[in-house]
């Protein structure tokens, strides 16, 4: 599936000198400027602390900057209706760094989610998201809670509810934090086939290995600057 | 069971809201029953007592022949009931009847002359003017007394609506009830599940789409509880009905309703629904509205 935001060079994402404080604390995030275009693939890494989640909750529309400007898919967020938020957002996959899941409902109505939200029909959820279970390794657990699953095995969940909408933007946090290396690799070429779609995606990560075995762009976060290596 | 998306966590008012909803519709279930009760007892009675009706002649003691004479004067009421319309039929005791019935009282022989008895049964089509046909009978003979129950069931009827529209009163006033509490535990469910709303709104769901889920899951369980307490009331109303009947045995003949009364209380439970989801979802918008 070819995506809509197939004009490279507009930027999908923007961030205009961008500061973020929480409350009245010091500003973690300081005069950022970034751009991601279609079919872009990032790293982001940094040491504990240094802001690589808040940053990307300002790419998912969970924050809002204390100055400057984001833009998402040209809009500026300043100016964003609900329901354009909404419509924003289903063309965003995220994957939280705690996972975030739904602790009552099963496997499948979690990864099923963002499915159900845009109206999709039963039978095609059906089909979909079992086959996307079985990739990611949690066919036995299709019917399982969350709470039941290893951290491992959430996080697996967490990944499939984030791409089963084949997003145009795929953010994930630490999203291999708690997998064996060989599943980590196995998930990465799952991003990296999306991303071969057209998504664009931006990976928050410690591992030095994958960021060795896998030849993207990295940008890096220290003392709340961000830099590209 | 209707399929629920999301299925919110509802467990504070899983076991609270149904319990409260079965109370609420068992309370105004009884109270409309016995509004809808008194409704029929009402016209039923209406219908027994207004079509009967009653003439007293009395003896004219200045008459030279008073016995004669009243039989002339109630050839000639029978006469005017024959052509009043509205009179489906009348009798009027004879003499002999009349001194039989009170052969018990005044002993096997009277002399005097007894006032004489007509009664009439007045047409359910046709309306009768009573009015009218008093002052005709009165221009002929003053020596008589009409009896309606118009009279009497101006007052019977003035109370009964009374009654009814103060149970309409505390009908209402649970059902405001309802909403409001309805609304409360709405917020309080919210509070436990803005984990889930804040998850959802992140996946993309509009503040439509939460408010049409939650607010279908409350009504579930309001109408789950309302046709419990729907079903105690019909159980209790039943078991009245049947002990009523046994101990009046027909004395009290007119406590009789119509099964309907069952099919008309399901209304209860179906509002107390209908008012779950619309105060569920004015709650959940201005939350939700509140929450961005
Ligand atoms: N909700 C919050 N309220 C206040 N301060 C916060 C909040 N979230 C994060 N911070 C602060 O912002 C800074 C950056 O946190 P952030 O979670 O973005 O780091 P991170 O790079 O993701 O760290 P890690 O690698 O451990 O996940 C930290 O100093 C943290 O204390
Ligand atoms: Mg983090």
């Amino acid at each position: 599936m070819q995506k809509t935001q197939s004009d490279s060079t507009k930027p999908i994402i923007s961030l205009q000198n961008v500061g973020l404080r929480y409350n009245a604390g010091p500003e973690v995030l300081k005069d950022i400027n970034l751009e991601l275009k279609a079919g872009d693939f990032y790293f982001l890494t940094g040491a504990s602390g240094a802001g690589k989640t808040s940053l990307l909750k300002l790419l998912h529309l969970a924050h809002k900057p204390t100055r400057g400007k984001v833009k998402i898919f040209g809009k500026d967020i300043d100016f964003i209706k609900q329901q354009d938020m909404a419509n924003i957002r289903r063309r965003i996959g995220i994957v939280f760094q705690d996972y975030h899941l739904l602790d009552h409902l099963s496997v499948l109505d979690n990864v099923a989610l963002p499915l159900r939200i845009v109206g999709r029909s039963e039978r095609y959820i059906q089909t979909h998201v079992p086959e996307l279970l079985e990739w990611v390794g949690l066919k036995k657990f299709i019917n399982v809670k969350p709470k039941l699953l290893s951290g491992g095995q959430q996080q697996r969940v967490a990944i499939a509810r984030a791409v089963i909408n084949n997003p145009d933007i795929l953010i994930a946090d630490e999203p291999t934090g708690n997998v064996d290396e060989e599943m980590a690799k196995k998930l990465l070429f799952l991003f990296l086939e999306l991303n071969k779609m057209g998504t664009t995606v931006i990976i928050a990560t410690h591992s030095t290995n994958l960021i060795k075995q896998f030849h993207f762009p990295v940008l890096h976060l220290q003392d709340g600057h961000l830099t590209k290596e | 069971m209707l399929k629920t998306d999301i299925a919110f966590k509802t467990d504070l008012n899983k076991g609270f809201l149904p319990f409260i909803t079965a109370f609420m519709v068992f309370v105004a279930s009884i109270t409309f029953a016995t509004a809808l009760i008194g409704n029929s007892l009402a016209t039923d009675w209406n219908k027994h007592m207004n079509n009967n009706l009653t003439i007293q002649v009395l003896p004219d003691m200045k008459a030279k022949n008073p016995s004669q004479e009243i039989e002339a004067r109630i050839n000639n009421i029978s006469k005017i009931l024959k052509q009043t319309p509205g009179v489906k039929s009348y009798y009027a005791m004879t003499k002999d009847e009349t001194v039989n019935l009170l052969k018990p009282w005044l002993g096997g022989k009277i002399d005097i002359t007894l006032p004489r008895i007509i009664s009439v049964q007045t047409s359910d089509v046709i309306p009768l003017n009573t009015k009218t046909l008093t002052n005709e009978i009165r221009s002929y003979s003053s020596l008589i007394k009409l009896e309606t129950y118009e009279n009497w069931m101006y007052d019977f009827k003035n109370t009964i609506s009374a009654v009814q529209t103060l149970l309409g009163l505390i009908i209402v006033l649970i059902l405001a009830t309802t909403a409001i509490t309805i609304s409360y535990a709405t917020k309080s469910g919210l509070n436990i599940n803005r984990k889930v709303i804040n998850i959802m709104h992140m996946v993309g769901a509009t503040n439509k789409y939460i408010s049409t889920q939650f607010s279908r899951q409350m009504m579930i369980l309001a109408i789950s509880g309302g046709f419990v307490g729907y079903i105690i009331s019909c159980l209790v109303i039943f078991i009245i009905k049947t002990i009523s009947e046994e101990i009046s045995d027909g004395i009290i003949a007119n406590f009789e309703f119509s099964s309907y009364v069952y099919l008309e209380m399901l209304l209860i439970p179906i509002i107390a629904g209908i008012i779950a989801k619309v105060s569920a979802m004015l709650t959940i918008r201005k939350e939700l509205n509140d929450m961005m």
